[in-house]
C-alpha cells in the first residue's frame, strides 16, 4: 500500500490555521488523520489511476492502478518525469498541456500515454493544481480499450453494411422477439421500391398478405429458437432462396433473427445506395466519472459525492441517505447480485469490479462498475466502508453493439452464397467464408493468414492493383472477371470495396464475388440465337426476294414467248392464208418480243455479274465522292452532246458504309434512265448529300417527266410510265433500284413534272441496312 | 358454228389466236378486258371462252365468278390462258370454276386439241 507524503509544511499551515481558529491541535491532528485515511483509501481502492507529481513534473507517487496502467512498480515511477511516459510523438502535445495546466490550474482531456512496453495508452484525465503545496493531482482513466472498440465497431458496423448494402438481388432484415423488423437492407427493398426506413420497426404481420405471412412465421420463430431454416421460394417465374437464421451476441444469446432473401433466378448488378444506415450507433464518450461513496456503519448513512449524485440522476435533496436508498435505484434484475457482491466486503475486506445496472428517476439505464474497501478502527472493526462507482454505459453499449455488430457480420458473412473475401493492402487473406474457400476446394482456416498468391496466384497481381485502387479512392470498383479455378474457366462478378479506417491500422479491401458463369452462358446462347434468327430472316427474306423475282421474271417472258409462239404458228401453219402484210408483221412481232426479251435478259444479268451474286448484300467503308465520279464517267459516253452530266458533293464524311456494288448499280441505272428519258438533251446531276442521320443521293434531269398518276407505280417489276411511247425498257430497272435500296435499310422516292423532270431521291441510313 | 370469245389484253395475241380459229372454221368475238368480255357474254353468248387472267378494268379472275354467279351461264366453258402458271395461279383459277387453263406460251396443236376436247365432251352431254 502507497502511503502519501503529506510535506511538513503543510502541518505548519494545518497548526497556523487551527491556533487562529481556536481549536486545539489535538483535534486537528485527528481530523488531519482521519482524512488522511480517508483519502489513502481512495487512492489505494479507485478502480482509476491517480498519480502526483510536483512543480518539476516528476510523479512523486502513484496508485496500485497507475503502476497497473503504465507497466512500472510505485519505486521505477517515483521520480520519473512525465515526459518519460509520454511517446515521443506527443511530447509538443503534452508541454502545451503541462503549461496550460500550470496557468489554470484545472484540466480536463485525453492524453497519451507511453506503457513501459512500449505500447500506447490512452487516458482520460482529470488534474488539479496544488491539492497541497506543490502536489498536483491528476486522475486517468484508461479509454484504450474503448478506443480500440470503436475502431472495432466501426470497421464490423462498416462490413456488416457493406455486405448487406451490395446484397446483391435480394434482402437482408434482423427481425426482434416480437417479429418486428429492426434493420433492413438488401438491393431487393429497390425492386420493391422501398427503403430501410420503410420497414424498420414494422411487424412482419402488418406488412405481408396473411398467407405469406403464415407460411413464413413457423421458420422465423425457429430462428429465434436457435434453428436455421433454408428454403426456396418461387414467386411467378423468380426464384428466391430464403434463409432464417439466429444471431447471437458473444455470450450465445439470440439477440435476433435474420432473414437473407436472394433472388437467384437471375444474378443482376446494380448501383449501390450510398444511404447511411439509419441505425448507425453511435458512440460519445464522456470523460472519466467516478463518483465516491462511504457508508458509516454505525449510523448506516451513505453519503455520495456531487459527482455520484450526478451519475444516479438523484439530487442530495432527494437521495434517501442509507443502503436502501441505493439499492432502489439499482436494476431489480441486478440488486440481488450487487448486494451479495458487496457482502464479500466485511469478509475479504474488499471488492472490486462489481457491474451492475441502476435506473435513474427519469428511466434511463445506466451501467456501473463499482468497487469499495472497508475501514477498520484499531480493534480492527469495520467502522466505515468506502468505495468508488463508475458510469460505463457507453463502453457498456459500444461492447454490446461491437458484438451484436460482429454477429450479424458473422452470420452474413459465413451463410452467404457468394464469396467473401476480407484482404489486407498485400492480397493477404484475413478473412474468407465458406462459400470462398469450398470454391477453392479448402476449408476457412487453410486460408487465413495466406496470400491469394498461393491460392489464385494469376489474379494476385490484378487483385492488388485493385486493392490500391479502391483504398486510394475510397469507392467501391465493380469488376467482371474470367478465371480458370481447377481447370474450370469461371466468369466472375466481384465488387471490391475498401475497408479503410484512419484511427487504425487495417488498411484492405473485401471483396465479395459471384459466379455469373452460367449467366453468361446464357447471355451468349442468346446472342448466338439472335444472330441466328436474324441470319435466317435474312435468308428467308432473300430466298422470298428471289422466288418473287423469278415468278415475276418467269411471268414477263412467257407472254413475249406467246406472242412469238402464236406468231411462228401461223407462219409455218397458215402461211398461204396469210395476207403478205399480214406475214410482215407476224416477223416483225416475232423480231421486237425477241429484242424484248434480250433487254430484260441484259438487266439481270447486269447485276448477276457481280461476283457475290444478285442481291447479296455485304456493306463495307465506301468512298461516296469517288462512287459518284465513277458513275458520271462511266455513262457519260452514252449521253448525247446535248446533256451535261454534273456531280455535286455536300458531304463532311468521305465513307459511307454501302454496298458498293449494288449502289453503283442503282445509281448507275438512275443516271442512264436519266439520259434516256431526256432525249431532247439537258442536265443530269448527281447530288451527293450527307445529311443528319445518314446520305441522300439524287438524280435530277429535265426530261419528259412522269405522269403522277404512274409516279406510285413505277418502282414496280416490269410497269412503266404511259408516256415512254417507244422508248425501250423493260420495266425492271427502278424495281431492281428499289430493291438495292431497301438492302441499305433505305428509301427511294421520286419527285417529277411530265414536261419538266424528274428528281429520284435515294436516302441510305448511317450505320444501317438489315444485318 | 360455235362461237369462241377470245379476252385478252395483250393486242398482238388476241388477234394470232382468234386469226387461227377463225383459219380452222370458228366463229371469234373478242374483249380487252373482264368488264367488256362481260357485256360480249350477255350480248351474245359464246360457246368457248378463252381468257387471260391478268388484265386491266376487270381480270379473268372476276369475270369468270361474275359468269359463274348467274345460273345461265353456270356450264359455260371457259379457259384460262395465262403466263401465271404457278401451282397457286392454277389452282386459284381451276377453284374459281375454268374448265382447263392452258399455260403460254402455247402451240396450235395444244390449243386446238383442248377446243375439240372441250366442245366434243360438252356436245355429247
Amino acid at each position: 500500500m502507497a502511503t502519501l507524503e503529506i510535506p511538513d509544511q503543510l502541518y505548519d499551515t494545518i497548526l497556523k490555521q487551527a491556533e487562529s481558529q481556536g481549536v486545539s491541535t489535538v483535534q486537528w491532528l485527528e481530523q488531519l488523520l482521519q482524512s488522511k485515511i480517508q483519502l489513502q483509501a481512495i487512492f489505494d481502492n479507485a478502480l482509476d489511476t491517480i498519480l502526483l507529481v510536483n512543480d518539476a513534473r516528476q510523479y512523486i507517487d502513484a496508485n496500485p492502478a497507475a503502476c497497473e496502467l503504465l507497466g512500472y512498480n510505485r519505486e521505477e515511477l517515483i521520480g520519473k518525469s512525465i515526459s518519460e511516459v509520454t511517446p515521443v510523438a506527443n511530447q509538443d502535445h503534452a508541454q502545451q498541456v503541462w503549461e496550460q495546466f500550470a496557468a489554470i490550474g484545472r484540466q480536463t482531456g485525453e492524453y497519451v500515454l507511453a506503457h513501459k512496453d512500449g505500447s500506447t495508452i490512452i487516458a482520460e484525465y482529470m488534474a488539479v493544481r496544488d491539492i497541497l503545496p506543490g502536489v498536483h493531482l491528476s486522475i486517468l482513466h484508461d479509454v484504450t480499450a474503448q478506443k480500440e472498440m470503436q475502431v472495432a465497431l466501426r470497421q464490423s458496423e462498416a462490413r456488416y453494411r457493406a455486405i448487406a448494402e451490395h446484397f446483391p438481388n435480394g434482402l437482408i432484415a434482423l427481425y426482434d422477439h416480437d417479429l418486428r423488423y429492426t434493420v433492413v437492407n438488401g438491393e431487393g427493398l429497390a425492386q420493391i421500391a422501398m427503403t430501410g426506413d420503410d420497414l424498420n420497426g414494422k411487424r412482419l404481420r402488418d406488412i405481408f398478405p396473411p398467407e405469406i405471412y403464415e407460411r413464413d412465421e413457423p421458420a422465423l420463430l425457429a430462428a429465434l429458437r436457435g434453428e436455421t431454416t433454408e428454403s426456396i421460394v418461387s414467386l411467378g417465374v423468380e426464384y428466391f432462396r430464403v434463409m432464417t437464421l439466429p444471431v447471437r451476441d458473444s455470450e450465445d444469446n439470440i439477440i435476433s433473427g435474420m432473414v437473407m432473401s436472394q433472388n437467384i433466378t437471375a444474378l443482376r448488378n446494380t448501383e449501390v445506395r450510398q444511404k447511411e444506415l439509419n441505425d448507425q450507433l453511435t458512440l460519445a464518450i464522456d470523460t472519466a466519472k467516478i463518483g465516491m461513496w462511504t457508508l458509516d456503519l454505525p449510523t448506516q448513512t451513505l453519503h455520495w459525492n456531487s459527482q455520484q449524485h450526478r451519475i444516479y440522476g438523484i439530487s442530495p435533496e432527494a437521495f434517501a441517505e442509507n443502503m436502501d436508498g441505493w439499492r432502489d435505484c439499482v436494476h431489480p434484475e441486478d440488486r440481488s447480485d450487487a448486494n451479495s457482491a458487496f457482502s464479500a466486503i466485511f469478509t475479504d475486506g474488499s471488492v472490486y469490479d462489481v457491474g451492475y445496472r441502476i435506473i435513474r428517476p427519469d428511466g434511463q439505464l445506466r451501467y456501473i462498475k463499482a468497487s469499495g474497501s472497508a475501514l477498520y478502527d484499531e480493534d480492527g472493526n469495520i467502522t466505515k466502508l468506502i468505495g468508488v462507482n463508475l458510469d460505463v454505459t457507453e463502453y457498456e453499449l459500444s461492447r454490446q453493439a461491437l458484438a451484436a455488430s460482429e454477429a450479424r457480420y458473422r452470420a452474413l458473412f459465413d451463410e452467404s452464397l457468394n464469396a467473401i473475401v476480407v484482404y489486407d493492402e498485400q492480397a493477404n487473406i484475413l478473412m474468407v467464408n465458406r462459400a470462398a474457400a469450398h470454391g477453392l476446394g479448402c476449408e476457412p482456416y487453410e486460408m487465413i493468414g495466406k496470400s491469394l498468391k498461393d491460392f489464385i496466384p494469376q489474379t494476385y497481381a490484378m487483385t492488388v492493383e485493385r486493392i490500391q485502387r479502391v483504398l486510394e479512392s475510397n469507392k467501391a470498383i465493380y469488376v467482371e472477371d474470367y478465371i480458370e479455378l481447377a481447370g474450370q474457366a469461371k466468369w466472375f462478378w466481384s465488387v471490391i470495396q475498401p475497408l479503410l479506417d484512419g484511427s487504425s491500422d487495417l488498411k484492405g479491401a473485401q471483396v465479395i464475388s459471384i459466379d455469373i458463369t452460367e449467366r453468361k452462358r446464357a447471355q451468349e446462347i442468346e446472342t448466338e440465337r439472335a444472330q441466328l434468327a436474324l441470319k435466317l430472316e435474312q435468308e428467308r427474306s432473300l430466298a422470298e426476294l428471289r422466288s418473287r423475282l423469278i415468278s415475276i421474271i418467269s411471268h414477263e417472258f412467257r407472254t413475249p414467248l406467246a406472242i412469238i409462239m402464236s406468231a411462228s404458228e401461223l407462219l409455218t401453219r397458215y402461211y398461204n392464208n396469210l395476207s403478205t402484210e399480214q406475214r410482215e408483221l407476224r416477223v416483225s412481232n416475232i423480231v421486237e418480243q425477241v429484242r424484248h426479251l434480250t433487254r430484260m435478259l441484259d438487266e439481270i444479268s447486269m447485276l448477276s455479274k457481280s461476283n457475290r451474286g444478285f442481291l447479296e448484300y455485304s456493306p463495307a467503308s465506301t468512298d461516296v465522292g469517288k462512287l459518284g465520279q465513277t458513275i458520271i464517267n462511266d455513262l457519260r459516253h452514252t449521253a448525247h452532246a446535248n446533256h451535261t452530266l454534273r456531280l455535286i458533293l455536300d458531304i463532311q464524311d468521305q465513307n459511307a458504309r454501302l454496298d458498293e456494288k449494288l449502289m453503283y448499280h442503282a445509281l448507275a441505272n438512275l443516271v442512264a434512265n436519266a439520259i434516256k428519258y431526256s432525249p431532247q438533251g439537258g442536265d443530269i446531276t448527281l447530288q451527293i448529300t450527307q445529311v443528319v442521320n445518314g446520305w441522300e443521293f439524287s438524280v435530277t434531269d429535265q426530261g419528259l417527266g412522269i405522269p403522277a398518276a404512274d409516279q406510285h407505280m413505277v418502282f414496280e417489276p416490269f410497269s412503266r410510265a404511259g408516256n415512254v411511247k417507244d422508248i425501250g425498257g423493260t420495266g425492271l430497272g427502278l424495281s431492281i433500284v428499289r430493291e438495292v435500296v431497301e438492302q441499305h435499310g433505305g428509301r427511294v422516292n421520286v419527285e417529277s413534272d411530265v414536261g419538266k423532270g424528274s428528281t429520284f431521291t435515294i436516302f441510305i441510313p448511317q450505320y444501317s441496312g438489315k444485318g | 358454228m360455235p362461237v369462241i370469245l377470245v379476252v385478252e389484253d395483250e393486242v398482238q395475241i388476241q388477234e394470232d389466236l382468234r386469226m387461227m380459229l377463225e383459219f380452222e372454221g370458228f366463229v371469234t368475238d373478242g374483249a380487252h378486258n373482264g368488264q367488256e368480255g362481260w357485256e360480249k357474254v350477255q350480248v351474245n353468248r359464246p360457246d368457248l371462252i378463252f381468257c387471260d387472267v391478268v388484265m386491266p378494268e376487270m381480270d379473268g379472275l372476276e369475270l369468270l365468278k361474275q359468269i359463274r354467279r348467274d345460273p345461265q351461264y353456270r356450264d359455260l366453258l371457259f379457259v384460262f390462258i395465262s403466263a401465271r402458271i404457278s401451282p397457286d395461279a392454277i389452282e386459284e383459277g381451276m377453284a374459281a370454276g375454268a374448265s382447263a387453263y392452258l399455260k403460254k406460251p402455247f402451240t396450235s396443236a395444244q390449243l386446238f386439241e383442248l377446243v375439240d376436247r372441250l366442245l366434243n365432251s360438252s356436245a355429247k352431254r
